[in-house]
């Protein structure tokens, strides 16, 4: 109970930063907003200029639900990272009596719910009653929330994993960039995945990235043929990132140079 | 006039001592450039990407191949991304500069405030993307085939200049409004996430965002206007003669609220 408690209050420190922070919130909602205008032109336009498998009003409601999992489960602990090892007080958190592989976790989970709250929701509602987004039934729904927990571990943990490296590299913003475009086309962020040819597909699905974005769409637009999978998928990857992160930790710790300063 | 060409030079001349102390202290963290070069290669490269993809499912988009839009992109990539490597260092006006109270330095120097903040830093993460979108305006040209006559080229050259100066005018614009907010972050995360559009034939858009891309973000005259010019489409013909000479003026206008917003600055005092 007592540890639980300890946990409980790095999420408590990353809500309450969100909610510190209220105009970063509002340009958050605004360029999710951007994102979700600018997509809806593009995929119109596109949809005008050929036949595709799918008609708009389905392209796009994919579309827009991709836009909205992808801005309200974004993590970035690598700027976190990179901050305190060039000024070396990383020491600091490295000294707490708690791993801090676990501290980021909550950390972060706090600033997600953060998002996913004050970003993910209005976004969603834009896109029910604009973009043909549609309602899931309560099963579906409550699959998706599940599927969309998920998502957000993964984010974090793979966010996890690349902030590691910030040991090596000293900086972050530009590790963290790389992984978030990369994830954003890889995902279905972008682009719908049914669009993407098969065998380019082939190899999208052996990275964790469309476990990110088009596994909880599947769930919420009920094309997924069985969600039990889907959810095996997730999980599957999130062990895997746990994994790979603890390794490149316990190669960091060696690493580990604290700067004085 | 001469003493007008004195202070360029002497500033021309200040600007290259400043230039010699960033590359000192870029030494210290080579891989942030190394790493910052490659996460700006990877945008260039998803996007081209995603561009891939979408041709995979029709042959042209509002009537643009797929090489002309390669020469859209590459055209605004240019213009934005060169014009970064000097003149970025303004999107740090606000967390950087008023909140830590450094902009009270470059106030008590003899020199304009403007230039010591774009002296302060060389953006050169960027070079390796401005060569990207430069490569593909050269492909994308060889594609289809263009052979430009000189008015053309003329034309290129000085859309390209001006469009450099509407990108400069929008983020000298957007950051200025930390004078009043003390933070440009996120005026300036909006302005990135609005250069998105200029990647895309502007009809595709609904009149407001068209209107929004040729007066508050203009960046319309850095990318759609000069190519559409250039690969010799129809339509905004107004538009697209007005495009060569309108980056002064932007950034005449973002210039002046600049200094609207340095007349009501008072020091945080820390």
């Amino acid at each position: 109970m007592d540890k639980l408690e300890k946990y409980w209050a790095f999420t408590r420190v990353g809500l309450r930063e969100g909610f510190q922070y209220r105009a970063n919130a509002l340009s958050g909602i605004g360029s999710t907003i951007i994102s979700l205008v600018l997509f809806y032109f593009i995929w119109k336009a596109i949809a005008a200029s050929g036949q595709l498998a799918q008609p708009f009003s389905v392209i796009i409601s994919y579309v827009a639900l991709a836009r909205v999992i992808d801005n309200a489960t974004s993590a970035d602990l690598e700027n976190w990272i990179g901050d305190r090892v060039r000024k070396g007080t990383i020491v600091n958190e490295l000294k707490r009596p708690m791993s801090l592989r676990f501290q980021l976790y909550f950390y972060q989970l706090g600033k997600s719910l953060f998002k996913l709250i004050v970003r993910g929701f209005p976004a969603l509602i834009i896109g029910i009653l604009f973009l043909n987004v549609g309602i899931p039934g309560p099963v579906a729904g409550l699959q998706f929330l599940f599927s969309i927990f998920l998502t957000l571990n993964l984010a974090i943990i793979l966010s996890y994993a690349t902030s590691m490296l910030v040991f090596w590299t000293k900086v972050g913003w530009s590790l963290r960039m790389t992984r978030t475009m990369v994830a954003g086309l890889f995902s279905g962020a972008m682009i719908p995945l049914y669009l993407v040819p098969d065998n380019v597909r082939a190899v999208f699905n052996l990275t964790p990235f469309p476990s990110m974005v088009d596994a909880p769409i599947s769930i919420y637009q009920g094309t997924a043929e069985s969600v039990v999978n889907v959810f095996g998928i997730q999980l599957m990857w999130i062990v895997i990132l746990v994994l790979v992160s603890e390794l490149i930790w316990r190669k960091a710790k060696e690493k580990l140079t604290v700067q004085g300063g | 006039m001469k003493e007008k060409m004195n202070t360029f030079r002497k500033y021309l001349g200040i600007y290259w001592y400043y230039f010699k102390q960033y590359w000192k202290s870029r030494l210290v963290y080579k891989t942030d450039f190394v790493l910052g070069a490659t996460a700006q290669l990877t945008s260039v490269f998803v996007s081209l990407a995603f561009l891939t993809l979408v041709f995979t499912q029709i042959e042209s988009l509002n009537g643009w191949t797929f090489d002309e839009m390669l020469f859209l992109a590459g055209f605004g990539g240019t213009a934005i991304f060169a014009q970064n490597v000097f003149f970025f260092n303004i999107i740090r006006l606000g967390e950087e500069y008023i909140v830590k109270g450094k902009l009270d330095r470059f106030l008590l120097r003899p020199l304009n405030p403007l230039f010591q903040i774009y002296a302060d830093s060389v953006h050169d993460n960027n070079v390796p993307k401005v060569i990207a979108n430069f490569a593909l305006i050269i492909y994308a040209s060889i594609q289809i085939g263009l052979t430009p006559d000189l008015v053309t080229i003329v034309y290129a050259g000085f859309s390209m200049i001006s469009g450099m100066l509407v990108a400069a005018s929008i983020y000298l614009l957007f950051s200025s409004t930390a004078f009043w907010t003390g933070t440009s972050r996120n005026a300036v995360w909006l302005i990135f996430r609005i250069s998105n559009f200029r990647k895309y034939p502007i009809e595709i858009f609904a009149l407001a965002i068209q209107g929004l891309l040729v007066t508050l973000v203009p960046l319309a005259f850095a990318s759609y206007f000069p190519a559409s010019f250039i690969l010799g489409k129809e339509g905004f013909e107004t538009w697209k003669l007005i495009t060569p000479f309108i980056g002064p003026i932007f950034f005449y206008i973002a210039y002046l609220f600049w200094k609207l917003g340095l007349s009501n600055y008072s020091s945080t005092g820390s």
